[in-house]
């Protein structure tokens, strides 16, 4: 059994790293979750949050 | 001293980001990706101070558009921005942001290009729910 919790708001979490959020996640992430390593404005979330961006076009505002 | 308008123009940016309602935070971040997209605010480091400082230009690039304000920056504080209580980033990301095509850049004052001002419309529109295209 994992001692870690099965849910997380975490842009690290497995389950659903290989989709991108879309505008409305990633805010949504911002408000629940804004500090802290995993948080909203970490470096690695703003990371992944362009990449987000660059794969769904405009289609992140959806 | 001319300059004493630019910091007038961050504080009134600084202030409309810190009072940001839950929608204008949302149309704020999303102008903040949007430059982001376009190589403004290109320090790999994410720290909280430069997010805040983000969000303070996405603001001043805002009301530029919408009140056809101009920014001048005359080459002292260009060179020497810390002398000036002027953010130390803030002369590289007016460059990033001529070299981009958003601002147009004439004797050191800084105007809102037309592709500022169809970004921050077309942008807007989708964070509140219309369809106009995005670039």
């Amino acid at each position: 059994m994992s001692v870690f919790s099965q849910e997380s708001d975490s842009v690290l979490d497995s389950k659903s790293n290989n989709e991108p959020r879309t505008f409305q996640q990633w805010q949504q992430l911002r408000r629940s979750n804004p500090s802290g390593m995993a948080g909203y404005y970490s470096t690695k979330s703003q990371q992944q949050l362009m990449k987000d961006r660059k794969v769904l076009g405009s289609a992140w505002y959806a | 001293m001319r300059s004493h308008r630019l910091l007038e123009q961050l504080d009134e940016a600084r202030g409309l980001f810190q009072q940001a309602n839950l929608n204008e935070q949302h149309e704020i971040e999303a102008i903040r990706t949007e430059l982001r997209l376009r190589d403004l605010f290109s320090s790999k480091q994410i720290r909280p101070s430069s997010m805040a400082y983000e969000s303070i230009v996405a603001v001043l690039l805002m009301q530029m558009t919408q009140a056809g304000e101009k920014l001048t920056v005359p080459p002292t504080i260009i060179s020497n921005p810390h002398k000036y209580s002027v953010p130390t980033a803030l002369p590289r990301d007016l460059a990033a942001s001529v070299k981009a095509g958003l601002l147009l850049l004439e004797d050191s004052t800084y105007s809102p290009a037309l592709r500022l001002h169809k970004l921050v419309q077309d942008t807007l529109a989708r964070v509140n729910g219309t369809k106009e295209e995005v670039a």
